[in-house]
């Protein structure tokens, strides 16, 4: 038994209990269906009307339902947080090129943006998993903007001012850089008793 | 407020790049749960091909990137716009000039 959403394309949220197949087959289909065991064990499942109650779960139900509400007035949030922010670039980029921008295509830009960082989480996840990590990365991020080459270019010395910044880079280091650093620092301390 | 809108460089903020990514990887680590409880036939645990379900995080840098990822999003999908607009003489950028530009810019992103 799981409750899962559906977004319909009218922007609000249908919720559906969705049972899985053998729940709902009858015992006297069993013997019938016993020869093609692939049919049982699929996890096809057949949606019932939310108010159907089968099994007495209610109340465990009632809590997911609350945090699938929560969620999405969490997820309203987000999105007019990441649409004010999107409508503001948007805007200043226009101004950048001389031109107005009408208000449906800003708000367009915004969603169109937000759809797309929806994505970028998506694929983050995927690439991080692939690579065995938790974390999400710097090289993830570029790998991400694979499409486009200039993209790619411009994302990937972004990635490496990222890294000269960063104080602690030492410990990412190879070891052979390493070692030349301490030639470095080695041969200068040579150096200043000569002067 | 006012202010950020008249910034020359407005960018994402880091902050809300990563409540986004958080809400997201949130939500698709409990999908992925019920589906495990689902999904998991005896065969794939008895030889441990399961893959651990484990929430993702990110890294302060790879915020950093991703929001300059989505700003150029957003920069390339009004220049392109605005080009197309500039070449038909107009001021302003209309929808039409922004369905041009769709199909491309959904192709390199």
């Amino acid at each position: 038994m799981s409750l899962s959403k559906i977004a319909k394309s009218d922007g609000t949220v249908k919720i559906i209990k969705t049972r899985r197949f053998n729940f709902i087959f009858p015992r006297i289909f069993l013997p019938l269906l016993s020869d093609s065991p692939t049919i049982l064990r699929r996890k096809k499942p057949s949606c019932f009307a939310f108010t159907m109650d089968v099994e007495g779960e209610d109340k465990s139900d009632y809590l997911q339902i609350d945090q699938i509400v929560e969620e999405d007035t969490m997820d309203d949030l987000i999105r007019d947080r990441f649409r004010l922010s999107a409508i503001s670039i948007a805007e200043t980029e226009a101004k950048k090129n001389g031109m107005e921008i009408a208000g449906p295509v800003v708000a367009c830009v915004a969603d169109l943006a937000f759809k797309y960082a929806e994505n970028v989480a998506k694929d983050l996840e995927l690439f991080a998993h692939h690579a065995g990590r938790k974390v999400v990365n710097m090289d993830d991020v570029v790998l991400s903007a694979h499409r486009n080459d200039n993209l790619a270019a411009s994302l990937r010395s972004l990635c490496n001012d990222l890294k000269a910044k960063e104080p602690q880079s030492d410990r990412k280091r190879k070891k052979g850089s390493a070692k030349r650093e301490d030639k470095a620092s080695s041969s200068n301390a040579v150096r200043i008793p000569d002067l | 407020m006012r202010k950020n809108v008249m910034d020359a460089n407005s960018t994402f903020d880091s902050d809300l790049i990563h409540a986004i990514f958080k809400h997201i990887w949130a939500r698709r680590f409990r999908e992925r749960e019920r589906s495990d409880a689902i999904d998991a036939t005896e065969a794939e645990v008895a030889l441990g091909t399961t893959k651990k379900n484990r929430l993702a995080s990110a890294n302060a840098n790879a915020l950093k990137l991703s929001c300059e990822l989505l700003k150029s999003f957003v920069s390339e999908a009004v220049q392109r716009a605005a080009i197309i607009a500039e070449a038909e003489g107009m001021d302003k950028i209309e929808a039409t000039h922004l369905e041009r530009i769709l199909p491309q810019l959904l192709l390199d992103f």
